[in-house]
């Protein structure tokens, strides 16, 4: 991956392209491409939709390649949602196909003159950018069926719906599955709306005539990739829960722990969650579609394979499994407990394009405000509709929970930065608190993933039942997890390298064989260190202080049942986090 | 590693309901056991003593298999709290104890039995603070979830399980169509009836003993 696309949208005479080396970016990728472009070429007290804003698409360090689970893609930019920077994350096929395209990211600059839409096609020959007018107004599932009808099925491609091209602060951008279905999004933080601003409806990849990215050193690259594989499928995690019944495997276990938050963050415990949780999906799904409908990669490579298929009463496909965020949003949170409605939310949100965390949060902060009943599914599916058609309450709802909460006075609104908090409720687990509050992205449940433990001194040298050993876990998490981002490795690889210091090793050794490196994991420290270095001084300058990274005040004061505790991290020691 | 229960034979589940302590017994095909996983995910009851802790009632009382309970019962809440020793942790009456796997992601490692991470859910964690008399008896709901569901669960059912009516019921009115050409036989207290007749009985809010008996598939 040796050249970066960038594409000036509002260039005189219509969008210029210019392919150029690497550069100073050379040797990174994923999350830390996207956030070294964003914090060094983005005035960070731009406007989010304006010309100087920039969004950067990049595979991670190792897309491209054999390695396994190395699929993932990084959106970056100043974020419309939270105003600070913004990688998300999404799995799919785009990722793949371009590293193997030779492209280190694509960065959109600029604005289009007037309102065109185009559509972007990268193949082996180049690049074209051509007016994608006849596909204004089409949600992503149209799109992308005009896209396979044009350019065959071996296409992936990167697209926005109604949302993103409303420029709402909840848009997502989708990206294709192996199936050629947009369901695999890079949801937080209104990244679809930056898309919609660039005039950009859709990104077609046809990665045809290339092959896979080679290694510098093949024998030890294929010995790693080896004991790599190894290690995801001999763990119980990757290995057995997530395959068979998807990352919903949670909802049961977190309610468990009086951690899943009930309609609108107002209690920990939901009493149907039964009736949502993975296994009763799993089982649904199977019985629908049959065997292994429960078991699906999202990206060629993944042998972890957490996602699935879900099908309506008649058989029929209607969307992909949903995730436990999805199901926990439009589900617990909202007090709905009906699989098939939760699902026909997730396939709205996959066609408008929108973050269903996001969606999820601001129904049910719409729900305590009265517009709907807590409960009432048909109505939850009324509101997406709205957003989707872009009618004035679609409008408010579809730019997130916080305006959402403004609009109609509600003080709950369970945001930071203001973006919603996802499924796991920081009164129950004060940790994702320190991390909700501190990440530089805004609420966030990935931003401090277990990635390592001894190896990285994750568990840190503090007595981690004192306040500053959870500060030091959750410093050491965002650093880990920044290093995993770059990488283009899925997060679910974290179980197994916490356990498993062998696996851990295959992974540094693959990034090694790779590039012809000897890191160390003091190295693959110093590298997510430095991407939230970036991130953290772009905050800064945006008008992101410390004031910033708090929970809402009535996480401290209102009791979570059925534990009835508050948040109880001090803001003092919050402020430690990233004292390195 | 061995497997969970060693010593019961995995051929026959009967679905047992006594009248009065109601006892119902139905034969059905393997294919559609897993449906009744989900009184187990609801909870069942078992009878011990106060006192005893978790561990002794899983591998002594309930018979599964020590290293079983150290390697794949990786995840487990005692009234709602997650519990670090399983031999530390003790039982009262009207107790809730929830078994699960492994889970991914940084809470489900937070959640786990001993975990690095803990600490950060300390304010949650179970805690003895005071020593539990061992005297009396004590009633308990047990929660199977995830793959602890898929293993333990058969052999619960073909052992037999207390669960509510109420939970019964429900199930039995979502799951009839399929059951029906699923069941071989369905014994309410040793008469013989037909499984549509059970959607359509009056559940009071009382327990039943449960059998859950599979033909095998030839």
């Amino acid at each position: 991956m040796d050249k970066i696309l960038r594409i000036n949208m509002g260039a005189d005479g219509g969008p210029a392209i210019n392919a150029e080396p690497v550069g100073d970016y050379a040797g990174s990728g994923g999350r830390g491409l996207t956030s070294a472009i964003v914090s060094k070429e983005v005035p960070p007290l731009c406007h989010p939709l304006g010309e100087d804003n920039k969004l950067v698409i990049a595979p991670g360090m190792l897309s491209g390649s054999t390695a396994a689970m190395s699929g993932r893609l990084s959106v970056g930019c100043k974020s419309p949602l939270t105003g600070g920077i913004k990688e998300a994350n999404a799995g799919g096929q785009p990722s793949q196909m371009l590293g193997r395209l030779g492209y280190a990211a694509i960065v959109l600059e600029g604005l289009p003159q007037g309102h065109t839409l185009y559509k972007i096609l990268i193949n082996k020959d180049g690049v074209e950018i051509t007016d994608a007018g006849s596909l204004k107004g089409l949600g992503n599932y149209d799109t992308v069926d005009k896209m396979k009808a044009e350019h065959g099925e071996k296409i992936s491609c990167i697209s926005i719906g109604q949302a993103g091209e409303m420029k709402l602060a909840g848009a997502s951008i989708a990206c294709t599955d192996m199936e050629l279905r947009p369901t695999r999004h890079a949801g937080r933080g209104g990244v679809g709306a930056v898309m919609g601003s660039k005039g950009v409806k859709v990104i077609v990849i046809d990665d045809a005539g290339m092959k896979m990215r080679q290694p510098q050193d093949p024998d030890k690259f294929k010995e790693a990739n080896k004991e790599w594989v190894a290690g995801l499928k001999k763990h119980p995690v990757s290995g057995e829960g997530l395959p068979a019944y998807g990352t919903n495997v949670l909802t049961n276990v977190i309610n468990e722990a009086g951690a899943y938050p009930t309609k609108n963050f107002m209690w920990g415990r939901f009493d149907n969650c039964n009736k949502i949780s993975g296994e009763t999906q799993a089982e649904t799904e199977e019985a629908r579609g049959g065997k292994g409908a429960a078991t699906h990669g999202c990206h060629r490579g993944c042998i972890i394979r957490c996602s699935g298929t879900y099908y309506n009463k008649d058989g029929q496909y209607l969307t992909k499994q949903p995730e436990y965020e999805t199901v926990w949003a439009h589900g617990g949170n909202c007090g709905i407990d009906d699989l098939d409605a939760i699902a026909m939310m997730d396939r709205l949100d996959d066609d408008y394009g929108l973050d269903t965390i996001e969606m999820g949060a601001t129904i049910a902060v719409a729900m305590e405000a009265g517009v709907a009943e807590f409960g009432d599914a048909e109505a939850a599916i009324r509101l997406i509709k709205e957003v989707g058609e872009g009618t004035p309450l679609g409008r408010i709802l579809g730019s997130g929970a916080a305006v959402t909460g403004k609009v109609f006075g509600v003080e709950r609104v369970p945001v930071v930065k203001g973006q919603s908090m996802p499924a796991y409720d920081p009164r129950g687990v004060m940790g994702i608190g320190v991390t909700y509050a501190t990440t530089t992205m805004g609420a966030d449940h990935t931003a401090g993933y277990a990635v390592a433990s001894n190896i990285m001194g994750v568990g840190g040298s503090v007595d981690p039942l004192k306040p500053e050993g959870q500060i030091e876990l959750s410093r050491n998490l965002q650093i880990a997890t920044a290093a995993v981002d770059a990488t283009g490795m899925c997060l679910f690889v974290a179980f197994p390298v916490l356990d498993q210091p062998e696996t851990f090793q295959a992974l540094i050794d693959l990034i090694n064989a790779f590039y012809g490196l000897s890191l160390t994991a003091d190295d693959v420290t110093a590298l997510g260190k430095s991407i939230l270095t970036n991130e953290r001084e772009f905050n800064l300058a945006a008008g992101l202080s410390s004031k910033h990274d708090r929970l809402p005040e009535y996480f401290k004061k209102e009791k979570l049942p059925p534990h009835n505790i508050t948040f109880q991290v001090k803001d003092e020691d919050l402020d430690k986090v990233f004292n390195w | 590693m061995g497997s969970p229960n060693a010593g019961l034979p995995i051929l026959h589940t009967l679905i047992e309901i006594e009248y009065r302590i109601m006892k119902l017994s139905i034969v059905i095909t393997a294919e559609l056991l897993p449906r009744f996983f989900r009184l187990l995910e609801q909870g069942f009851f078992v009878s011990t003593t106060t006192g005893c802790s978790i561990k002794d009632l899983l591998c002594k009382q309930l018979s599964i298999d020590e290293e079983y309970l150290d390697k794949r019962i990786q995840t487990l809440f005692l009234d709602g709290k997650p519990v670090d020793k399983v031999e530390k942790a003790y039982l009262h009456n009207d107790a809730t104890l929830a078994l699960s796997g492994a889970m991914p992601g940084l809470v489900g490692a937070t959640l786990r039995k001993g975990g690095t991470f803990a600490s950060m859910r300390n304010t949650i964690s179970y805690k003895v603070e005071t020593s539990v008399n061992g005297d009396g008896e004590a009633r308990v709901k047990l929660k199977l979830f995830n793959m602890v569901l898929k293993e333990l669960g058969p052999v619960f059912l073909e052992s037999g399980i207390w669960i509510q009516s109420h939970n019964f019921s429900d199930f039995i009115s979502r799951n009839l169509e399929d059951l029906k050409p699923a069941c071989d036989s369905v014994d309410l207290n040793d008469q013989k009836m037909d499984v549509a007749a059970l959607a359509g009985m009056t559940w009071d809010d009382t327990e039943l003993f449960l059998k859950v008996t599979t033909e095998v598939s030839s």
